[in-house]
């Protein structure tokens, strides 16, 4: 399970691994300059301010003192010291910020691309898919997973690489200074790790506690003022103050305790981190008096005891870190381990020709939508469909855009099956209105023209004519600029169909489809849309699928669904006669009022 | 959608004012301030002592050979770590303590104001933006004015005894450290203000992603119709390829800021160390009082860095903190004065004791109203009802037939003429008192979560089960809620989404009518709910209504049609009223709007012929 999920993080950082790479050498390198500066301060304490011999120091520092003269010109020119410490300094900090830099330039890349490929994935997931999605939990995923990983990136994974290689580091420069002591140094290592992944486990308990508590509050607080005028409709503002004060105290009281955690953990490892600097401390002066440490070697172990604690301290957020990031990069391969739908497949024929439905059956789980359903509509007619809620009428919308396969049975236009025509050709070359429309956080003429990068404005307009929404737009203070959507202007339900209409009208279609969005707007803009569509586009299919009789009746062929079959089919004057379904929806449409 | 909210990215000048103002609303403030700021600064001296610690490691033990003293040192070093622990654990509850303190009190300060205020406050607020403001803002504002404190007493400690520390050991060198502050200040500031900058930069964008994402998401199905997926691949790519390269350039400048000011600090540990290492050779001062420098000069540093920071953090909350002495701020535009509360109690302490009993006669005098000026809703109008009587209310939307009744539930204010109940003018007794004789539903039913039994007892808390019981067969409600799998004690959800509107609105009835109200009030009530639940009131209604005055708002005119007097509202006027068969045969407005929808509704009665 996590071998998976460490491979899937390892996956993302492809193309930005060798930045990583990178980042890890520059680590290297400033660990060992960090080992490096104090051993500069240590000579100069030992034989430059007093007389001790060089050989205690390492080989390259005695070359460099004599490469600048020997200890009596430093002696004399002190501010040789100065330089060096001032190099050493730029050289550090140049490397800290490469490093720095190559890190976050690698997640800030790996987070960008998993971004995009999350996007575009969702996008391209088929709309079964997006008929189920849970779209918060989904956003979740997008935003706050995908911002863990871009930290673990960036901060805790090198964190982790960079405790383990400061062990070798430091092992490896501190023994060769003096054996026992860098034992003594280290001795509290494990008992630092341990507290403070002890504490962390802790606290992240505590923390789903308070983030509970916390929601809760947010509910109260949501829901008491959604229904404000619910709590002063019945005088209730004492009860509500009271759950309130419930939930709030609550909440104040768990961020408390995960407070008080905090201070214990930190506490304790201030406890533990100092007693091991004091233990560093005072075996350093036995081991000066005694002999075996010089002075700068005993400032240089005060500086290394230093450079240990605080890793190990973050160590245990730097493994709850990790183990949050795996879950993170989980629920991200979720999404992204779904289906997409194949776009590239397929034939582009002409497409408005007859469509021919052939004893086409679809069922959602086990429900059964379609039965046997036959059907033949020419080319360029329009056709109406009637029927009632789950009669099947929107599947087989749906199946006709390939929106979902067809299980059984076979749907052919222009004598090619559906199914060996290219879904992204299939559906461009279909105009659909929904009943419930969507629009982008656009400008309207982006909306109304969101097939093409460049608005024909004269086009857009006309369709927003014959939407009979034209007038509505210019209204508005920007006219055809306005944004709609969360950060512009909110549209009637009326107008956002109408912008939908025209937003189907738009753009060149061989088949037009209104699913129930006809019926949404009044019976005389309905007529007039219907007149213009008869008018301007000749060989362009088109459904209407309705309620109203009115909307219908002027069809070339009208087929009555009742449980996904074709119960009546016709012309208005045929149906009529049957005396079906039809005719009694058509008399009860039209009766008068007594 | 709750995980997009309107965000605000000014940074705006530090005003000590609210923030005292914020400080004011804890009880105990001054007791957690104290303790924060005061253990900081014993940290502060700790600090300073763990460096004499060192010289004195060097001086006393190391450069004389000599451990005869060493027990009385460790005892030292370990007081010195105990104190460091100990202290920690106490500033940190103690800002801990403050922050949870403070924000609960605010919170409750908040909750408590909101609960006072009219209608026409939360006409002009969103909910969504009232809900951030108890919660993210709230939370963010606390946060950092209350942990300022630690670094506020430590780092002034710091540096304040770093200071005397070192003049007391050795002036020429301290001067070469004091030199070096303001450049590190400076540093700091710049700094600071760049990384600030830089991500609201990449804040701005990030949330504009979210917003795209969710767009991504939720029109995913449209998308798919209109073939747009490499389109809106296209947009989101350029968006995040922004956010990348903003990000990249707040962290240069970030990964900046560390190697430049430690570079500072080595160019005035460099110099100590070229004037102290003379003195040193000199005999002027020990080599363990250059290590105190030296050690000192990488210190002093982080006091400043703390500083600058708080000063950012403050700045970037700055704007929460206004917003949430905003709401604090905010008085309803109703008040009941002094003497009435005396009298009837407030809005969470009724005096029950001195309420009068209600008939139920309501009448409007001469009232005028608008709710924003020089747009009158209602002019001058007048309007007597007998109790009992059941009055209907048609009109289109804005003809003021809502304004009518949110004013006889004194909603609103008029600002002009007087609406009495019982004869007696509303503003002679208090807003409770009115309100909890009033049966009133809503267009939108908002239940509240917790099971339908708790919802339907809302409306009279002292209720038994039986009588929940009967006031849902009273409404015609009792036996969907006996199907549900948990009866009474299912459920609804958030915000009631775990059953039907339908549903929703009968229990909303219910709840309406468990009170016993004598003033009953139907705003637009059925009109979202399906047929089936509208026959089921409808036929419910005569029993509903009966001894009652009511106030019938509905959409659909079949609803209506028993109603003792119907008024046809347009522009604030009545321009017609009688019973519906009156109406009918006067032919004018209520007769072609009953004609058109009747058209309407059998169309809807046809798809269900339909199935």
């Amino acid at each position: 399970m996590n071998r998976e999920r460490i491979r899937a993080l390892f996956g993302y950082l492809k193309g930005y691994r060798h930045l990583l790479l990178i980042s890890l050498f520059i680590m290297l390198s400033e660990l060992i300059f960090a080992f490096i500066s104090p051993l500069f301060f240590s000579v100069t304490i030992d034989s430059v301010l007093d007389t001790k011999p060089l050989d205690t120091a390492p080989d390259f520092i005695a070359w460099l003192v004599a490469a600048v003269g020997g200890v009596e010109n430093i002696r004399r020119n002190l501010w040789i010291v100065a330089v060096a410490i001032v190099t050493l300094q730029i050289i550090r900090g140049a490397l800290t910020f490469s490093r720095s830099y190559s890190t976050n330039k690698a997640s800030e890349g790996t987070i960008k691309k998993l971004r995009d490929r999350l996007y575009s994935h969702v996008q391209n997931l088929p709309f079964k898919y997006h008929v189920s999605a849970q779209t918060g939990d989904l956003l979740q995923r997008a935003t706050n997973d995908l911002d863990t990983i871009r930290r673990f990136i960036a901060g805790s994974m090198l964190e982790l690489v960079r405790t383990v290689m400061l062990f070798v580091v430091g092992i490896f420069v501190m023994s060769r200074i003096h054996v026992p002591l860098t034992f003594l140094s280290l001795l509290f290592s494990p008992a630092i790790v341990f507290t403070s992944l002890y504490f962390f486990r802790k606290i992240q308990k505590m923390f789903t506690e308070v983030e509970e508590a916390d929601s809760k509050v947010f509910t109260l607080v949501q829901e008491n003022l959604t229904g404000a005028r619910v709590v002063r409709a019945f005088g209730r503002q004492k009860f509500e103050l009271n759950k309130f004060n419930e939930g709030n105290e609550e909440l104040r009281n768990e961020i408390i305790k995960l407070n008080n955690l905090f201070s214990y953990l930190w506490g304790s490892l201030d406890f533990i981190s100092g007693a091991q600097i004091v233990i560093v401390a005072v075996f350093g002066i036995i081991f000066t008096v005694n002999g075996s440490l010089t002075l700068g070697q005993y400032t240089a172990f005060m500086s290394y005891v230093h450079m240990f604690i605080w890793p190990l301290r973050g160590f245990g957020r730097v493994l709850s870190d990790f183990g949050r990031t795996l879950i993170a990069v989980s629920r991200v391969q979720e999404i992204l381990n779904e289906k997409e739908e194949d776009f590239y497949e397929g034939l582009e024929p002409d497409i408005s020709g007859d469509i021919v439905f052939e004893n086409v059956c679809f069922s959602y789980d086990d429900k059964k939508v379609l039965d046997n359903l036959n059907m033949i509509v020419k080319g360029g007619q329009t056709v109406a469909i009637l029927g009632g809620t789950g009669s099947g009428k929107s599947t087989l919308i749906q199946l006709l855009q390939r929106l979902y396969d067809i299980q059984s049975g076979s749907i052919k236009i222009s004598g090619v099956d559906i199914n060996d025509i290219n879904k992204k050709y299939l559906r461009d070359r279909i105009g659909i209105v929904l009943q419930e429309p969507f629009l982008y956080s656009r400008t309207i003429l982006e909306n109304i023209a969101i097939k093409t990068d460049k608005p024909d404005i004269e086009r857009v307009q006309e369709a927003s004519r014959i939407a009979s929404v034209h007038d509505d737009i210019e209204r508005f203070e920007l006219g055809y600029n306005t944004v709609v959507g969360e950060r512009g202007v909110t549209l009637s339900g009326g107008q956002k169909q109408r912008v939908a209409i025209a937003r189907a009208l738009v753009s060149e279609s061989d088949i037009l489809i209104f699913d129930d969005s006809l019926s949404a707007v009044d019976t005389k803009t309905d007529a007039s849309i219907r007149e213009a569509l008869k008018s301007r586009r000749q060989g362009t299919t088109t459904f209407i699928i309705s309620h109203r009789i009115t909307t219908l009746m002027e069809a070339d062929r009208i087929f009555v669904l009742k449980d996904g079959r074709v119960v009546e089919q016709g012309t208005h004057e045929e149906l009529m006669d049957i005396g079906g379904i039809y005719r009694k929806t058509y008399e009860i449409q039209s009766s008068q009022v007594v | 959608m709750s995980v997009i909210q309107e965000q605000d990215y000014s940074a705006r000048k530090v005003d000590l004012k609210t923030w005292r103002k914020i400080l004011g609303y804890a009880a105990n403030n001054k007791k957690y301030i104290f303790i924060a700021v005061f253990f900081g600064m014993l940290t502060g001296i700790l600090d300073l002592c763990t460096n004499y610690v060192s010289m004195w490691a060097i001086d006393g033990f190391i450069s004389p050979k000599n451990t005869e003293r060493l027990p009385i040192f460790i005892i030292v070093a370990v007081l010195i770590q105990i104190g460091f622990a100990l202290f920690t654990i106490l500033f940190v509850q103690a800002c801990g303590k403050l922050e949870a303190h403070l924000s609960a009190d605010i919170r409750k300060e908040a909750f408590t104001r909101l609960q006072t205020m009219s209608f026409s406050y939360f006409d002009k607020t969103p909910v969504g933006y009232l809900v951030t403001r108890l919660t993210n803002d709230v939370s963010r504002s606390t946060e950092t004015v209350s942990w300022s404190f630690i670094d506020l007493g430590w780092g002034s400690m710091a540096i304040v005894a770093s200071l005397v520390g070192m003049f007391l050991v050795n002036t020429r060198l301290a001067l070469i450290i004091i030199a070096a502050m303001p450049i590190m200040v400076l540093v700091s500031v710049v700094f600071q203000k760049q990384i600030l900058k830089y991500q609201r930069k990449s804040r701005r964008l990030n949330s504009m992603i979210t917003s795209s994402f969710n767009e991504g998401i939720m029109g995913a199905r449209t998308t798919k119709t209109l073939v747009r997926e490499e389109l809106n691949n296209r947009d989101m790519f350029a968006l995040t390829d922004r956010m990348r390269r903003a990000s990249m350039r707040a962290i240069t400048v970030s990964a900046l800021y560390m190697p430049v000011a430690s570079l500072v600090i080595s160019i005035a540990i460099g110099l100590v160390l070229n004037r102290g290492g003379f003195y040193v050779l000199g005999g002027y001062i020990t080599i363990g009082q250059l290590n105190f420098f030296i050690t000192i000069g990488n210190f002093m540093f982080e006091p400043i860095r703390n500083f600058s920071r708080i000063f950012a953090e403050l700045q970037t909350s700055q704007a929460a903190a206004e917003r949430v002495a905003e709401v604090l701020d905010a008085r309803s535009d109703i008040i009941d004065p002094d003497e009435i509360v005396a009298k009837y109690g407030d809005m969470f302490e009724a005096k029950t004791e001195n309420w009068e009993p209600i008939r139920g006669d309501v009448e409007f005098r001469n009232v005028s109203f608008s709710y924003k000026d020089g747009e009158e809703v209602l002019k001058n109008f007048s309007l007597k009802v007998k109790a009992g009587e059941n009055i209907a209310l048609v009109g289109e939307t804005g003809s003021g037939k809502s304004t009518i009744v949110n004013l006889i539930c004194r909603f609103y204010e008029p600002q002009e003429g007087t609406i009495l109940i019982d004869g007696k003018d509303i503003r002679e007794r208090s807003q409770l008192w009115l309100q909890s004789n009033l049966g009133y539903v809503l267009q939108s039913p908002q239940l509240f979560s917790g099971t339908i039994r708790e919802n339907i007892r809302y409306g009279k808390l002292d209720a038994s089960d039986e009588e929940v019981e009967n006031a849902a067969k009273m409404v015609g409600a009792h036996e969907f809620i006996m199907d549900l799998p948990k009866g009474y004690d299912t459920e609804v959800g958030e915000g009631g989404g775990r059953i039907s509107t339908g549903q929703k609105q009968l229990i909303s009835f219910a709840r309406a009518i468990i009170a016993d109200p004598k003033i009953f009030v139907l705003d637009e009530a059925t009109s979202s709910i399906d047929t089936e639940s509208e026959t089921k009131i409808q036929k419910a209604s005569e029993r509903l209504l009966r001894n009652r005055t009511s106030f019938i708002i509905a959409h659909r005119l079949s609803t209506i049609r028993d109603a003792d007097r119907i008024l046809v509202i347009d522009s604030g006027e009545v321009i017609e009223q009688g019973s519906h068969n009156e109406l009918m045969e006067l032919k004018g407005y209520y007769y072609e709007l009953y004609t058109n929808q009747f058209k309407t509704e059998k169309i809807q009665e046809s798809v269900q012929a339909l199935d």
